[in-house]
């Protein structure tokens, strides 16, 4: 186990900013902190890197108990938002300053220096100064400045979040081959879900200084824990339902419940559906997937690759988002103000809020 | 006609950027030439009008040149402390929140606007002979700072104390604390850090506020006149040299004695342009 924390909380006088965090990531895992500006979640890596203490709990970096080490014994490589790097020292300077600090001999030291720049394929910039490079640019020399001792984690806060969006696609990539190559475990905070999905192995979601469920992007997105997992993650259509016997009740309506769901028998559910498992059809003999209920079509409209249909449900007048693709809305000849039936082809349960 | 000329002028000027830009930099090359190259002139004629020799004696005299000499170390002398003190203090004002602190950052200002000889004033009610804390001084250490130099150095000291504190100070306002972290979580100590990482970033701020408080040091009188007791070859700066060159109609010794500590004057802010543009080109992406 490469970073272990047990029951981490800090608190600024009677605000709790961490409460009760407990995580544990293996050796090589990208693990991405995601949740809303103000969840503490760039705390909870300030207090592995030791930029903050905390008022109660363990962390250990590979297997070594670091929770009362100062940041300069942690081996933890740090990029921050800003940079952060030193504005007098050229790029090489830059990342060789903690080899420096380390009494790394002169020639090992340069040796080092360049295959980093090599890394990060910045290898003609070494004696540029930080005021003469582009955000980018500055952003990977800020990822080999913190890789330049092989710390035990690489932490990220928000590193891409100052870039505008096409560098920040490209250097999500770059990342995440460096990271795989290296095979660094690392942590990286944002509050973009878009980023959490393509960098992450897993993801550990944050709100209120809470880590309310840890998984894969594929998991946390098809069959999320709870539902502001459910909500932050994409968009979601959310029913209260009730459990019993075999079915799930929803109004006057009844659907088998999906297998390994015993744990709500006999409880108040919420009955969770991604807009894309929607089924909109004219007549009931289309329909496949659950029959869900019947409703009048409110709005069409387009989304890119898909067209993003609102339905309004008969009788309650609650709203359901869909995404089909315009080959079939234009084969159904679906129009605003049609009357429709509403299936659904997966879905999911949550606990009551 | 005339008036028609002069409206077609006006207007000419208002819509036309180019002719607004070249009357502004006309009015204030004048304003600078009237205000300050011409003082400049007539100081650097006078001054070298008997010819290189007699300029070089009139410095040379041993008075003239004690007088020089004083002015330029205890400015000197004033602008180290000050720097080490200016910085420290700014830095508490940056990094630190206590009670008083806005009284403290509007009392920093206070040496810029009291007139100089209110200053000579206060240092001799506080640090006369007759005084009690003069007094004390005196019998128990044999420190004397009346009529001696380090009644120079510290009324120098009052009123030299804003200018490296108001340069500095916005520097280190933007000075990132994550750089300070990065330089942390890569292994450095806190002295470290400050070594490698904050004063690089400073330095530049910190010699302009220097300087800037060399220079201003430079030709104090006003304070210097009351504190010092104007003793020929012991603690007569050039300024005060100067004044009593001018009051014995003495001008080619006084104009002389000028001219020197006006090269050193231009020399020093010279030296501020070069480190304020230093300190931009740093400050840049801070």
């Amino acid at each position: 186990m490469s970073i272990y924390l047990h029951q981490v909380t800090k608190q600024y006088e009677d605000n709790t900013v961490v409460d009760d965090v407990s995580l544990e990531i293996e050796q090589g895992e990208l693990f991405v902190l995601l949740g809303p500006s103000g969840s503490g979640k760039s705390t909870i890596l300030r207090l592995i890197a030791g930029l903050t203490t905390l008022n109660a709990g363990k962390i250990s970096l590979n297997g070594r108990d670091v929770t009362h080490l100062p940041p300069q014994k942690r081996h933890t490589g740090f990029v921050f938002q800003n940079y952060s790097l030193f504005q007098h020292m050229t790029v090489a300077q830059n990342i060789g300053f903690g080899l420096e600090i380390q009494k790394v001999p002169p020639a090992q030291r340069k040796a080092r220096i360049e295959e980093l720049l090599a890394l990060i394929e910045m290898s003609e910039y070494g004696n540029r100064l930080p005021s003469q490079l582009s955000g980018g640019q500055q952003q990977r020399v800020a990822v080999a400045r913190a890789l330049a001792q092989n710390p035990d984690v690489l932490l990220l806060d928000e590193p891409f979040g100052a870039l505008d969006v096409k560098i920040r696609g490209q250097l999500r990539q770059n990342l995440r081959s460096i990271q795989k190559r290296l095979n660094v475990t690392a942590i990286l905070v944002t509050h973009d879900q878009e980023e959490a999905f393509e960098l992450a192995d897993r993801i550990g979601i944050i709100d209120k200084g809470r880590l309310l469920e840890i998984g894969t992007p594929d998991q946390l997105y098809r069959k999320p824990g709870n539902h502001f997992t459910a909500t932050f993650l994409g968009n979601a259509n959310l029913f209260n339902a009730h459990r019993n016997g075999t079915m799930i009740y929803i109004g006057e309506n009844r659907i088998p419940a999906p297998p390994n769901t015993e744990a709500f028998a006999g409880k108040s559910v919420q009955m969770m559906f991604r807009p894309e498992e929607v089924v909109i059809v004219p007549q009931s003999a289309q329909l496949n997937g659950y029959f869900f209920g019947e409703g009048i079509i409110e709005s069409i409209a387009f989304a890119g690759a898909l067209e993003r249909v609102a339905v309004k449900l008969n009788p309650s007048g609650e709203i359901i988002q869909a995404l089909i693709s315009p080959d079939i809305s234009r084969e159904l000849g679906l129009r605003p103000g049609d009357a429709v039936k509403i299936g659904v082809k997966n879905f999911h349960l949550l606990p009551t809020e | 006609m005339a008036q028609a000329v002069a409206h077609r002028d006006s207007v000419s000027q208002t819509n036309n950027p180019q002719m607004l830009f070249w009357g502004l930099r006309s009015s204030v090359i004048i304003y600078l030439s009237v205000m300050i190259i011409m003082p400049l002139f007539v100081i650097g004629v006078e001054g070298l009008r008997e010819g290189i020799d007699a300029f070089w004696t009139s410095i040379t005299r041993p008075v003239a040149w004690s007088a020089i000499w004083l002015s330029v170390w205890t400015a000197g002398v004033m602008a180290v402390i000050n720097i080490i003190m200016g910085t420290t203090t700014a830095y508490v004002l940056v990094r630190y929140r206590f009670w008083g602190k806005n009284l403290l950052n509007s009392l920093i200002d206070l040496p810029f606007a009291i007139p100089t000889l209110v200053t000579g004033v206060m240092l001799t009610l506080l640090y006369g002979p007759q005084t009690s804390v003069g007094k004390f001084l005196n019998d128990e250490f044999g420190i004397k700072i009346l009529y001696s130099n380090l009644g120079i150095i510290l009324s120098l000291l009052f009123l030299g104390y804003p200018f490296v504190i108001r340069a500095v100070q916005p520097v280190m306002m933007k000075l990132d604390a994550s750089q300070q972290e990065a330089a942390h979580t890569l292994g450095a100590s806190q002295f470290t850090t400050f070594r490698r990482v904050i004063l690089p970033a400073l330095l530049p701020a910190m010699i302009t506020g220097g300087l800037l408080s060399f220079a201003r040091a430079l030709g104090e009188f006003g304070s210097i006149v009351i504190v010092s007791g104007n003793i020929p070859m012991k603690t007569q700066t050039a300024a005060v040299y100067v004044y009593a060159q001018v009051e014995g109609d003495k001008m080619a010794s006084a104009s002389g004695v000028s001219l020197v500590i006006l090269l050193i004057a231009l020399i020093t802010t010279l030296g501020v342009d070069f480190w304020y543009k230093r300190n931009k080109r740093v400050g840049k992406k801070l």
